[in-house]
């Protein structure tokens, strides 16, 4: 398995966990109050577990599955695929730290994080897209 | 990877990029909802492209292709009802986004019939795929003449 790969399966697996850790707290909160951040964080902990597990899971597992780039260069090119690992991760640390604030305090500074982490977002998810469209062919003959 | 596939996940990846282009927009809107606010109608069509047009569909188009194939010569079964599948679902997927994002606007018989019918299409879908998928689901069957050492389990099919 790719080092790029087992990097973005990893870093799903513990967004997996804190995803579900998030999830448990909000819903512990709902019955037994904690703190008022945990009434605000259901989104970001949903998007811990679709962006950060599921989506990240595929992304490294589609690096490692789909026909090879090249012969050269079997999973592509290597340092757009780390940009994009970056990218996202960079962008989802920035989005679980400023909405679950965000929404129980605004602030310019904030809303502004939130617009950078949603930058960082598509930016991640266009480079995959671009780079794996290109692995996405059939093989000679194939029906 | 097979040529129906190929259509299965490169649908996948465009509504993956639309997708997370309508989520950007959302996200930025809660940091400035005073300028951005109206970026909330396109919350349904998100969930939709990125859950129906990314997730369901990037699933099928790997089990079309990962999938136990029918014999020797690679055939896959019902290759009718998987195409099928891949019209009606990206074409639900795509009308119920649409329908979804203009109801916040406007309302209408025809708009809740567009609603109605993208949704039916979408069940269809899954239905055309369960039925071209299901006789590939077999257990894997060991070849006992290749391998001696390897016994076949009592339910398995022999070769």
């Amino acid at each position: 398995m790719p080092t790029i790969t087992r990097t973005f399966i990893k870093t799903a697996l513990a967004y997996a966990l804190v995803g579900m850790l998030l999830s448990t707290l909000a819903l512990i909160h709902t019955a037994v109050p904690l703190h008022p951040v945990l009434g605000v964080i259901r989104p970001t902990a949903l998007h811990a577990i679709m962006v950060g597990w599921l989506t990240q899971l595929i992304f490294g597992v589609a690096l490692w599955m789909f026909p090879v780039w090249s012969k050269a260069q079997p999973r592509g090119p290597e340092l757009p695929t780390w940009l994009c690992y970056g990218l996202l991760n960079a962008g989802l640390a920035v989005r679980l730290l400023a909405e679950p604030l965000h929404s129980y305090r605004p602030s310019a500074v904030r809303g502004a994080l939130l617009v950078i982490a949603a930058v960082l977002h598509v930016a991640a998810v266009l480079l995959f897209v671009g780079l794996a469209w290109r692995r996405v062919r059939a093989k000679h003959g194939a029906r | 990877m097979p040529r129906l596939s190929c259509w299965f996940i490169k649908a996948a990846l465009l509504h993956l990029a639309v997708g997370v282009v309508m989520g950007g927009v959302i996200l930025s809107a809660k940091g400035f909802p005073a300028t951005l606010g109206w970026a909330w109608w396109l919350l349904s069509a998100h969930i939709q492209m990125l859950v129906g047009g990314w997730l369901i569909q990037l699933a099928l188009g790997m089990a079309y292709w990962m999938l136990p194939r029918l014999d020797a010569a690679g055939e896959r079964g019902r290759p009718t009802a998987a195409r099928t599948c891949w019209g009606a679902l990206n074409t639900g997927v795509v009308g119920t986004a649409i329908a979804l994002g203009l109801r916040s606007f406007v309302e209408g018989a025809w708009l809740d019939g567009m609603l109605v019918l993208a949704a039916l299409l979408q069940l269809a879908a899954l239905a055309a795929f369960a039925w071209h998928a299901w006789p590939r689901l077999q257990p894997i069957v060991v070849p006992t003449t290749t391998a001696p050492q390897r016994t076949a389990h009592p339910h398995q099919r022999s070769v």
